[in-house]
């Protein structure tokens, strides 16, 4: 009787899951791919789907990022500019929707306009675009704010590139295209057969793991080919492991402190300086088993980064806030005017490098007398912009269109929609000014240098860590070499073992 | 006339759980209206911030808003999630039927051991089932399903391949169910031994052993409906922690349930989710309360 | 006869008090030339992966674990017994409006409530242990109206109230003190459960603040490293089971 009833229940069991997770058979043997995150649908224009759908390799833009961080053209050919807002896009010729329909200058324009008309973040760098197909592969773009480097803004992640049908749905380009849909779960991919090398491309099968241990064992288990974003305490483990492989890359994301200057205490620029000298970065690069210190605010495989690692002096330290009126008393605690310096510090649990940095940049700023109080808070975007923060640890991608322009402009310019730290300098913003007119990349690095030097002097942040990120490979795919952070996670070649 | 009381109890409970929560969920501090524009990058301009006022009503008295949203709830109409930008109702029917099935399946297995298990332990006080249930009670207790979670998972997944946890059959659920049930077996078997050892101390109890009955027959007769009438109330409160572990769980083993979805929801303030699962927990927990009320109905006079 | 085995219950309260004032070194110092280190003089039960003392980090987590215990047992016991002994008390449609409210928090899923409370006010002992509490009001109200109706049935109260000891008196005098040792043995039954609820919340990534360590967190803290150094996992399971353990046992029967 109890038998029969537990039959029963695990045959109900299976029938639920069966129903629930109905698979296609396929012809070959599916990749799997495991990762932290994943679509939340499959509209290019809503939220931030743009980037989700380019990162699983199912659409492209107009111009991307290489892996040496270099921006190069991908559907389109070249970009020529015929005046402070005209612009002349040349398509490659030969490509096509995953449907079969070309991509077009009308499509391409059909796309972005409507992407332009439901997504704020496309507006960011140029204003409103407009599109007019002068012929199948030419279309001329007209901005509404002078834009000098165009192939950086089509680099962007919400103007990826589809077609819009008439049901509103979307086709993509990428050499992955949808099969099936789990949103916010699992996605069936299956080589897109108008994308070259459709052939000896496997199909995929991407799943979301909202826990980095269970991403780990489901590794182990030999039920991944590919995770990505292992967590760093677990790779000394999986390297002894002979069927894994792991490798480890640097990436665009960078960690670093807001220093709120709207703080009474934090007011003082010598206050800020000596936070930034405080840091030991070398000692949180220990705490999150990776990284390197940081040179400034880019990742230093971008030709515009800085070479040399931010300083750590903490006697000078100690000197600026003398300086500036917070004197140590008996048990060492910095006080001024009766008022004691303390600190709230902040992170948000959906990076845990930084949490885990939480508490070692509490113990450093402890011996120069400033009493930090920390606070997790998940709802990271909406406390920085209420300003209710002291020292807010953050993790950013600076820059995700292979410019450097485009991180200063919308964090630290006066007033802009990610400054959060209320950084308003109008030198600062003069020297940002100059990228308007700059379209030699030399030069633009130059100014970005310029830039990053007042903000060491101003210290609005704190430029901590550029981050090492981990992945592990099966046999199946111990040919996969990362790159692009993870706006790239799969691409037209994954190092297939064919 | 019993069943018919029940109905009117839930459908009233659960119209009073509504209100409440609507009422919580409208006092939260954040805007909706900012966190949707934010989701879902609109254009932050005043025709869109009007546009987003006007469809839920924000600016109008509290009845009424709750009024329409409860009207448009019942036709079906439960609102887009700020998340993922589709409607709630379709993402409950994509996930509910998994969260169910681990739960009912993990529920339903408790009682099917506890019954036999609890009784050896009344029988023999103090015997090795006896100690056994009662250190497995202290456990579940003690240590969360999730570490017990994560090390059967290293065991029989890692080091032994028994089970493959991650693949999209039912051996993927074996490690959910076990743990759910593991928990709600070691309380039940609890429950159920301990009324019978009370009916146990009762005079008429001696008597029947005085008249020649074994005792465990004994036991059973006079002891069986009374202790499951006591293992059936404790279960409510056993279904109750079961839907707060089962997300614990999706979270961990990656299933696509609805608890995991609650819980990214709830980091992103996504009030329609969270108006409506509070909603769809009250109603199974209702209707479970409701099973179990009847149950109790039909046992009640078969007690000793 | 029940025995009440106090001793070893109390013996633990105290070691989680004592723990909130000293501590052997700083929990919050970090050394990373000393972490993951194995249990040694300096440190009895080893390093963590930022060299913080284990033990120190212990102590002052029992102190935090206690304020969870203590609020939810606050709340929800306290809570649950004042409804429930009025209900039984009061009667009629009063009665029936307290016990029908108490079953609609027992519907509100408990971690919505939790979740809720934490992620608007901050995942800390307080708000999580109202949270749980607050959970836990509906049972309690319903398990201390049984009892107390049924002491209210008791020869022994009806004597008291036909010689005229009146509500308050009633309740101090014969209610309570007859309905505490059932309730403590609820609560012990449950004190393991709201430590492992708590750590549960922590673990559904609302984010344990690291730097203010309770058991629950450091149980979800430590679980990264459960198979490499898993006995930074062990201490604070064992500490939490052993709770759990004497107070189960303090209060329990049989």
């Amino acid at each position: 009787m109890k038998t029969m009833l537990r039959a029963l229940r695990l045959s109900a069991a299976l029938l639920a899951s069966a129903a629930g997770f109905a698979t296609i058979a396929h012809a070959a043997e599916p990749l799997r791919v495991g990762a932290s995150f994943i679509a939340s649908g499959l509209d290019p224009a809503k939220g931030s789907n743009g980037w989700a759908l380019a990162s699983h390799g199912i659409g492209e833009n107009l111009f991307s990022v290489d892996k040496d961080g270099v921006l190069v053209p991908e559907l389109a050919d070249r970009a020529d500019r015929i005046d402070t807002l005209t612009w002349r896009v040349t398509l490659k010729p030969g490509r096509a929707f995953s449907d079969g329909t070309p991509v077009s200058a009308e499509a391409v324009g059909a796309a972005l306009t409507h992407t332009m008309a439901n997504n704020k973040a496309a507006l960011a760098t140029g204003g409103i675009l407009r599109f007019e197909a002068e012929d199948p592969l030419t279309i001329k773009v007209t901005t509404e704010r002078p834009v000098p480097l165009i192939q950086a803004l089509f680099a962007e992640w919400p103007l990826i590139v589809y077609g819009l049908k008439a049901d509103g749905s979307a086709v993509f380009s990428g050499p992955y295209a949808v099969n099936a849909f789990k949103p916010d779960a699992e996605i069936e991919l299956v080589a897109n057969p108008h994308f070259d090398g459709a052939e000896k491309r496997s199909p995929v099968t991407y799943r979301k793991f909202a826990d980095a241990q269970a991403l780990t064992l489901a590794l182990e288990a030999g039920e991944l080919d590919l995770a990505f974003g292992l967590p760093a305490e677990s790779i000394a483990r999986l390297k002894n492991d002979p069927e894994l492989t792991v490798k480890s890359f640097p990436v665009g994301y960078q960690y670093l402190a807001y220093l709120n200057t709207r703080q009474p205490a934090l007011a003082d620029a010598r206050v800020r300086r000596a936070i930034d000298l405080a840091i030991d970065r070398a000692q949180l690069a220990t705490a999150i088993h990776g990284g390197l210190p940081a040179t400034g605010a880019y990742a230093p495989y971008f030709p515009f980064a800085g070479k040399a690692a931010r300083p750590t002096d903490a006697t000078a330290a100690a000197a600026l806030l003398d300086d500036a009126g917070w004197t140590a008393g008996a048990d060492g605690a910095r006080q001024k005017d009766g008022a004691p310096l303390r600190l709230t510090v902040l992170a948000y649990p959906q990076r845990p490098d930084l949490v885990a940095m939480l508490p070692v940049v509490k113990a450093q700023l402890a011996p120069l007398g400033i009493a930090v109080e920390t606070k997790i808070v998940e709802n990271a975007n909406d406390v920085a912009a209420s300003g209710d923060y002291d020292v807010f640890l953050w993790a950013q991608h600076t820059a995700p269109s292979g410019d450097p322009a485009f991180f200063l402009n919308s964090t630290f310019r006066t007033g802009a929609g990610l400054n959060f730290t209320g950084y308003s300098s109008l030198d600062f913003d003069q020297i940002l000014d100059g990228f308007a007119n700059e379209s030699d990349p030399a030069k633009r690095a130059e100014i970005a240098a310029r830039a990053q030097e007042k903000l060491f002097e101003d210290a609005p942040v704190s430029f901590l860590l550029s981050p090492v990120w981990h992945v592990g490979l099966s046999k199946a795919l111990a040919g996969y070499e990362p790159w692009g952070s993870d706006y790239h996670v799969l691409r037209a070649e994954i190092g297939e073992a064919n | 006339m019993l069943p018919a009381r029940i109905t009117l109890r839930t459908v009233a409970s659960l119209l009073a759980i509504s209100l409440v929560a609507f009422a919580v969920i409208s006092a939260m501090p954040s805007d909706p209206v900012a966190i949707a524009i934010r989701a879902w990058n609109l254009p932050p301009d005043g025709a869109t911030v009007a546009g987003l006022r006007a469809q839920w009503g924000l600016d109008r008295p509290f009845l009424e808003r709750y009024g329409a949203w409860l009207s448009r709830f019942v036709r079906g109409d439960w609102g887009i999630s700020f998340r993922t930008g589709e409607p709630v109702l379709q993402e409950f029917q994509q996930r509910l039927p998994l969260t169910l099935t681990i739960a009912l399946s993990g529920l339903a297995l408790a009682p099917l051991f506890a019954i036999p298990l609890g009784f050896f332990a009344a029988l023999h006080p103090r015997g090795l089932v006896d100690r056994a249930t009662r250190t497995l009670a202290v456990f579940v207790q003690a240590v969360p399903s999730i570490w017990l979670g994560l090390i059967l998972l290293y065991v029989l997944g890692v080091q032994m391949r028994w089970i493959r946890p991650f693949t999209r059959d039912w051996t993927g659920l074996v490690l959910p169910i076990g743990l759910i049930a593991l928990h709600s077996l070691a309380v039940l078997t609890r429950v159920y031994r301990r009324d019978l050892l009370e009916i146990a101390r009762e005079p008429f109890f001696r008597t029947a052993l005085a008249k020649g009955l074994g005792r465990g027959a004994a036991l059973w007769r006079h002891g069986h409906a009374h202790a499951l009438y006591a293992m059936v109330s404790t279960f409510r409160a056993e279904a109750s922690w079961a839907v707060g572990s089962t997300a614990a769980l999706e979270v961990l083993f990656g299933l696509p349930g609805i608890g995991q979805f609650l819980v990214e929801s709830i980091a992103a303030r996504d009030y329609p989710v969270l108006q409506a699962y509070v909603m769809v927990v009250a109603l199974w927990l209702l209707v479970l309360n409701a099973g179990v009320a009847l149950c109790l109905a039909w046992l009640g006079p078969r007690r000793a | 006869m029940k025995r009440v085995r106090v001793l070893p219950a109390l013996a633990v309260l105290a070691l989680m008090l004592v723990g909130a004032i000293w501590q052997p070194h700083d929990p919050d110092a970090i050394d990373l030339a000393l972490r993951f280190a194995p249990p040694s003089f300096g440190h009895s039960l080893g390093t963590d992966q930022l060299g913080r003392d284990v033990l120190a980090r212990l102590m002052v987590g029992g102190w935090r674990t206690a304020v969870v215990l203590g609020c939810v047992a606050a709340i929800g016991m306290v809570g649950g017994s004042v409804f429930g002994i009025a209900a039984a008390m009061l009667g009629g449609w009063r009665a029936a409006l307290i016990l029908r409210t108490a079953e609609m928090f027992i519907v509100v899923p408990t971690l919505v409530m939790a979740l809720t409370a934490t992620a608007l006010f901050g995942l800390n002992p307080v708000t999580a242990g109202a949270a749980l509490g607050l959970a836990g009001i509906g049972p309690y109200t319903l398990f201390a109206h049984a009892l107390a109706r049924r002491l209210l049935g008791e020869p022994f109260v009806q004597a008291a109230r036909a010689l005229g000891v009146g509500g308050p008196g009633l309740v101090l005098r014969h209610l309570v003190p007859n309905m505490t040792p059932v309730l403590f043995a609820h609560i012990g039954a449950n004190a393991g459960l709201a430590t492992t609820a708590y750590a549960a919340l922590a673990f559904l990534g609302l984010g344990a603040d690291p730097s203010r360590p309770d058991w629950g967190a450091m149980l979800f803290e430590y679980r990264a490293f459960i198979f490499d150094h898993p006995l930074l996992m062990v201490w604070p399971g064992l500490a939490i089971a052993v709770v759990a353990a004497t107070l189960n046992a303090a209060f329990d029967a049989d």
